[in-house]
This record gives C-alpha cells, structure tokens and sequence, in this order.
C-alpha cells in the first residue's frame, strides 16, 4: 500500500516536473537547478510523512522554541476557562 | 523586476481584506472568547493595532526601498547572508502559513460536511486550484477575487445580519467584569490575523498607484476590524458565554437561523462563502511564497514553482499539526507569538536599522 | 507549449485518479432521514435511543396517498436500541438500518424522565459535539419518549413538525438545544424543559415543565406554575387569561398580546433585592359580564382583575420555584451578575443558598389595548348593558 502511495507521488512530481521543464527555457540552467531542487523537498516531505507519520512539525519546533511563553498563555486561559467540566463530580 | 503585472490600490485592499479575515471569521471568536470571555469584541480593538503597524512598516519601508520587497531589501539592509537568512525565515513562515490555512479548510470541511474523505483529496484539489490561479500571476488573482469576493461578502454579511432574530444583548454585560487584562490577552489570538497584514510588503511594489498604498492599506485593516468586530458580537449575542464550547461558533449561528421553519440550513452557503475566501487567501500567501522564493534566489520567473511549491505546501498541511484539537491550540497559545514576531516585530527592528543606517542621506539615497 | 501531445497523456493518466470513488456522496435514498430523536434510561446504567425515521413513500398510480394502508406502513417508523451511551446505541441502531442515519433534520429531542432524573449533560455534549445536528432542534421531556416519536401526525408529515409548529404557533420560545446549553452552563445553571404527553396515538400535547439544576432533575411544575414562569421569563405570548368581575360577577376572557418584563436588581445593606416588572397589553375575548367597555372605568375595573391575577400566579410560581424548589430558572443569576459583577463574585459559590433569600416585588402593569369588534357586551339589549 505504502508502495502505491510513493508511486502516485513520484508519478505525480514527475508530471509537475516534466510539466514545468518545458516551461522554462533550456539556457536557464539555475532555473532548471531551483525547479528539481523544489521537487525533491516536496517528494523528500512527502516520503517522510508517509513513512515517519508521527514525526513532530514545525508547530511542535515552535512550541519547543516559545515554550515559556506558551505556558504563559495556557496557564492563565486555563484559570478563566468557564466550561471544561461544568459539573464535577460527574453526571452519569 | 519578475513580476510584471501591475495591480491598484483597490484592488491591493481587496485581496487583503479577504485574503486575511477569512480563516479569522471561522476560528477566531472561540480562542478569542476562551481568554477574553464576555469582552472579545474589545479584543479586535485592540488586536487591530498590530495591522496598523504592520502595514505602517511595510509602507515606511517601501519608501526606503521603492519597488522592493522584504525578501528585497532586506539582504541590503542587514548585509547579504543575514538579510538571506531573514528572508529564508520569512519564506518559511509564509509557507507555513498556506499549510496551516489549509489545513484549517480541511479540519472545517471534513469535520462537517465530508468526513469519510481522505484529506489529502480535500487539501490536494483546493492546493491545486490555487496553484493554478498564482500561476497566472497577480493580476489573475486580483481579477478573481474582484469577480468573487463583493458578491460573496454582501451574501455573508446579509447572512450574517438573519441571525438578529437570536440576538440576546444582555450577554454583552458586565463589560470589563475582570478588568482589562482578559481582553488584552485575548487580543493576542486576532493578533495573529491581523499580523499577516505585513503581506502588503509583497504588493506595495506592484501597485500602479504607490501614493493611494498606505491609505488603502488602512481601510483594509479597518474593515478586517469591523468584520470581526460584527462577528465576534454576533457569537456573543447568539451563543452568550456558550460561544465557548463552538469550534466554529460564526458558522452554527447561521445554522442556527430558521424564518418560518422555511428559510433555514444556510450551512451550505456558508461552505461556499468561506471555500471562496480560503481560496482567495490561498492564492494571496502561495503567490507570495512563490514570488519570494524566486526573488530569494535571483530567478527569472516564478511561474513555473507555483506547482511544486503547492505540493510542498499540501504536504506541509498534513505535516504541520497532528490533529485538529492540536491545530487550535497552536492557534490559542503558539501562533499567537510566532505571527506578530515575525510579521511585526521583525519588520520594526529592520526599519529601525534601515532608518539609523540611512541617517543622514539625502532623500531618495540609500545604502547599499 | 513546446511539444504537442504532452497534455492529453497528462488528462489520461490523471482522469483515473478522479475515478478512485467520492467518499461522502449523499444520495436521498441512501439516507435514514431523522425527524426525532428520544434519549431515555434503561437498566443498569444503559442507554436507550428512540429515532423517528421519514419514510419516503411512493405514491400509487391513481393519485391516492399512500397514508390509506394498514398498520405498520405510516409516515414515519419508529425505531430505538439500548447501549452505554447515546452514540453506543445509535451505532447499533445504524446496523440495523440500511441506509445512513442522517441528523441534518432533526427537529426534536424528547428525553424521558428517568434520563433526566440521571443528568442529561453528557447527552447535552454529545447534542452539540455532532457535526450534523442542529442547535435549533426543540427539547421536551416526557414519560415516554417513545410514545411521542411512535405518534403518526395526521395532518403534517411528521409528529417532530407538528411538535414545531405547535411551538411556532404559541409564539414562545420553547427550549432548543442553544437555549439549554446555555441555561445549563449560566451563572445559576439551572434548566426548564416542557414536558410532552401523548394523548391518544395522534395527538401530542405540551402541558407542564421539569426543572433542572446542575443537568439534573429537581422537580416538576404544573401548567399554572409553568405559564408563571413563561410570564416571568417574557415567554407568554398569546395566552388566554380568565378573569372574575366582582361588579359584574361574572368571567371575562382576555388574550396577552404582548408582554414585557423588566428585573430591577438591587443590594441594599446586604440584602438582595428584586423588582419584578411585568407590564402587559391585552385584548378582550370575551365578555360574559354586563358592563360596557366604553365605560374607562370599566376598563381599568378588567385591568385590575388582570393584574391581580397575574399577581397572584407569579407568587404562586415564586414560592414553588423560589423556596420549594429552591432553582433559580428567572434569570435572577444573569441579572444580578450582570449589575453587581463583584457581589456576584463572593456569592457565585453559594448562589443555591442566596437565592431563595432574595426578596422579591413583583409589579404588574395590564393595559387593555383593544375590545375586540364589539364595544358593548354583544346579544344583549341595550338597556340591560350597564353604562355607568
């Protein structure tokens, strides 16, 4: 299945790229470099998302980053949240 | 200059009007209300002075630097590799941003209406007509949003203003019940909106009429704060202090409209309302994500990585948060630093460096 | 483009990745299209659901309805299964059902007593978690809420809009699922919900009301006590009110056509205060009595019995509510919250002790707007009207 997958994406980039080539003019060599360059983060990307789906993005590098801060916010939101469980002590 | 479309104030105004508050009109009112409580409309007042500033900075710039964006300016600037690596940061940034915009489509679309399908198809397809439409370059994407958004706005506000037949005033009171400081920190979730305002540094140099920017630039942040103003008011006045446990509180206060056990289930509308603004504000950040990648790296054209982009952008949108509830907590606590810095905390400290590094020089010099 | 020939091999070897299948395709008969939903008790801490399901029918050659066969094939069908929760049962409810359970149309929520008695917010969350269901949806409580979704509506398509449109019709807001949620989660976290009977197999009828505190049952008002609280809650529209006419000794019938109601909070040395105003226009239905409604001193002779009568249901309502009950369903919360934040800070915690406390004046204001088409009492002689 994984097989299937990394074959639509590449068949899919391979179209894009193929697609794209034609349209820049074949003097421009560093186009041509930035164009295959972009692909192969998109196809890297997307290998790594299928194959390590639980890898952490860049939110988690975010919060990691603002984690003082982050708390700051979650703290205090916490303390005026009015619902979260409205009735302790539970209902059923 | 790679782009050679030109586009007017006006239209600048209207691409950014739509282009900022759309995802902000589905998500914002409950983050906002999670902190502020009862005062989250003060919240837009007050948030709405990072868009001043911001495109205030982005035009204090522009005058530095005429015809030149920040990707542009800033190697000039900073010098070459930390002016480089500022633009890197902003290009990620705002590629991060067409992920999480679609992403924020996607948790909407197929938490409500398609749950069963898979949301590389959701983000794929509407990934793909974005990339097709910044392909044709600005003036396609101004064109477009000039055809869609004036009929879409007047169906969503005329929408919006149904709901009075559940308006219940009273939950506006006690205003400032804990004092200012819910609100204040409340404020830091439209923030984010209003933030992505420095977008305007991409457009400024493509305005056929640069002396109407900053003018125009205004009314878009002030109408991007009526917008939310209304809105948010409108959560409160339907939902009260209920507003809290709606995901999408504007959204089940349309649904929530019934004439006559007649007119009502306005949720498809709503759908098609907000598919065009995601759409619009796709085209706005993935045009200027692609733009500045070709700018970054001195290309010729920037045409042909509006596809590839795209593909890294849809990628990025699964990548980028594991799971919707994740989603909304960046959005409450992590965006809510990231955007405002880099969108106007940045930009404040390269003006000041610009404004300090030019002093002196005549009118119309710089340094290079 | 540079070469002919690429872009229709790109459309072919793209078209089949359209063909892969449209996951959330709805189509009409596919779905099992929910008019009602009934939420009640059952043993051992169990769930039982009650769905109403539309029954699409075709009509026969010859342009008869379908509504002449016999029993079993009505307009709706009434189905119901037991599990732990609400979604437990609906999902085995879904595998007897072959096509879709659909919510986007559900116009009714019944929850049984038992159901009530056991707390009914986990069944509030999952109300307003669906994606499909509309806030919109009335609530009622019932004794059975199965009987009241098995109820085939003669005239309508279903029981649930018969349901609405008697809602509709009295002009008051009968709770939905936003008003609920929003009672149950308010400062005094309270509830009332209508109660529902069937009375034969056609027929549903709204009579009465449960009242909630923390989602829970804490008692039940009688229809007198209810429209009290309609009164006070500016829910009362279109009423009819009986009236005695001690001068004319006999009944007179006016209509509430409007109604207004205005709480005046105060705290005056520690003592909570409410003033209750309540200022009505009427007209006059019927008039059994002899005197003449030209006459304004006959006029502010029916006022007045209005007044008093309307005085008196609200202090019938305020000692059941206010010190039998002891749950704050007026809103007293909200308005004091509301004009005293800071008071209302110290007191929020023990609101269940203050309330009952509160003193409350209640004022009432009836203006008799209009008499109706006659001016005089009709079908009597005019010598026998009393003019002064």
């Amino acid at each position: 299945m994984k097989g299937m997958i990394l074959l639509g994406i590449t068949l899919i980039l391979l179209l894009i790229g193929r697609y794209e080539w034609w349209m820049i003019h074949s003097g421009r060599r560093k186009e041509r470099a930035a164009l295959i360059v972009l692909l192969a983060l998109g196809w890297g990307l997307a290998v790594l998302l299928l194959y390590f789906p639980e890898l952490p993005g860049p939110t988690w590098l975010l919060e990691k980053m603002l984690s003082p801060l982050v708390r700051w916010m979650e703290g205090e939101g916490r303390a005026l949240l009015v619902l979260g469980d409205p009735y302790p002590g539970g209902t059923m | 200059m790679i782009e050679r479309g030109r586009i007017s104030s006006g239209q600048m105004a209207l691409i950014l009007f739509a282009g900022i508050s759309t995802t902000g009109t589905l998500v914002s009112p409950n983050m906002t209300g999670w902190y502020a409580g009862r005062d989250l409309w003060l919240s837009v007042l007050w948030a709405s002075l990072y868009g001043f500033v911001a495109v205030g900075l982005a035009f204090r710039l522009h005058r530095i630097y005429p015809g030149e964006n920040i990707i542009q300016y800033s190697p000039r600037i900073l010098g070459t590799f930390p002016g480089k690596a500022l633009g890197l940061l902003f290009l990620v940034s705002y590629l991060v941003l067409v992920g999480i915009t679609l992403r924020e489509y996607a948790e909407f679309v197929k938490g409500i209406f398609l749950p069963q399908t898979p949301m590389t198809v959701i983000v794929g397809s509407m990934m793909l007509v974005s990339a097709f439409a910044v392909k044709g370059g600005v003036e396609v994407i101004v064109r477009v949003t000039q055809a869609l958004l004036p009929a879409a706005l007047l169906i969503f506000l005329v929408t919006l203003c149904l709901t009075v037949q559940s308006w219940d005033v009273q939950h506006l009171f006690p205003i400032l019940e804990k004092g200012i400081g819910p609100s204040l920190k409340g404020s830091m979730v439209p923030g984010i909106w209003f933030s992505e305002f420095f977008v305007i540094t991409f457009l400024l140099p493509l305005l056929a009429d640069p002396s109407k920017g900053l003018r125009r630039g205004l009314i878009a942040v002030t109408s991007v704060a009526l917008l939310f103003l209304y809105i948010n008011l409108i959560c409160l006045f339907v939902f009260g202090m209920e507003y809290l446990v709606m995901v999408y509180p504007l959204f089940e206060a349309t649904r929530y409209i019934s004439y006559a056990q007649f007119f009502e289930h306005l949720d498809a509308i709503m759908l098609m309302l907000w598919m065009t603004g995601i759409f619009i504000k796709l085209c706005l950040v993935h045009y200027v994500v692609v733009l500045g990648t070709s700018q970054w790296l001195n290309l010729s054209d920037y045409q042909p990585y509006s596809l590839p982009m795209a593909f890294l952008a849809a990628g990025l949108s699964l990548w980028v948060v594991p799971s919707s509830q994740e989603l909304y907590r960046a959005i409450s606590t992590i965006f809510p630093f990231s955007f405002p810095g880099t969108n106007v905390l940045i930009p404040l400290l390269l003006w000041l460096i610009a404004e300090w590094r030019n002093r002196g020089l005549q009118k119309g010099e710089v340094v290079q | 483009m540079t070469r002919k020939g690429i872009r229709p091999i790109h459309c072919l070897i793209l078209l089949p990745l359209l063909l892969v299948g449209c996951w959330d395709r709805q189509e009409l008969n596919h779905l099992a299209i929910i008019s009602a939903l009934g939420i009640e008790q059952a043993q051992d801490g169990k769930i039982t659901v009650f769905t109403q399901e539309i029954t699409p029918r075709t009509l026969k050659g010859g342009g008869m309805g379908a509504t002449s066969e016999g029993g079993g094939g009505g307009k709706t069908l009434l189905r119901s299964e037991t599990g732990e929760t609400v979604p437990d049962a609906l999902f085995k409810l879904q595998k007897k059902v072959g096509r879709r359970l659909f919510w986007g149309h559900t116009m009714l929520v019944v929850f049984g007593e038992r159901a009530v008695r056991q707390g009914i917010q986990p069944q509030i969350d999952f109300l307003i978690r669906h994606p499909q269901m509309r806030l919109r949806a009335n609530v009622f409580i019932s004794e059975d809420p199965g009987a009241i979704l098995g109820i085939q509506a003669p005239v309508e398509s279903t029981a649930a809009r018969t349901i609405r449109n008697m809602v509709d019709l009295r002009r008051r807001k009968a709770m939905d699922i936003n008003q609920l949620a929003q009672m149950m989660a308010g400062d005094a976290q309270t509830a009332i919900i209508p109660y529902i009977q069937p009375v034969d197999k056609t027929i549903p009828y709204i009579h009465g009301s449960a009242i909630l505190k923390k989602g829970k049952w804490v008692g039940k008002l009688n229809q007198e006590i209810t429209e009290g609280v309609l009164w006070h809650r500016n829910e009362m529209k279109n009423g009819v009110i009986s009236l005695k006419i001690p001068e004319g000794r006999r009944d007179m019938g006016i209509r509430v056509v409007n109604s207004q109601v205005d709480m005046i909070p105060k705290i005056e040395q520690g003592e909570w205060r409410m003033t209750v105003r309540i200022h009505a226009e009427d007209d006059i239905e019927v008039n059994e009595t002899d005197l003449s409604m030209r006459n304004p001193r006959f006029v502010r002779m029916v006022e007045e019995a209005a007044e008093k009568e309307i005085y008196t249901l609200a202090q019938k309502m305020l000692q059941k509510v206010q010190h039998d009950l002891k749950a704050d369903i007026l809103g007293f919360a909200e308005t004091f919250h509301r004009r005293y934040p800071r008071e209302w800070e110290q007191v929020k915690d023990r609101w269940d002790q203050v309330f009952p406390r509160v003193k409350v004046k209640v004022q009432v204001k009836v203006d008799v707007e209009r008499v109706g088409m006659t001016n005089r009492p009709a079908g009597l002689p005019m010598e026998k009207v009393k003019k002064k």
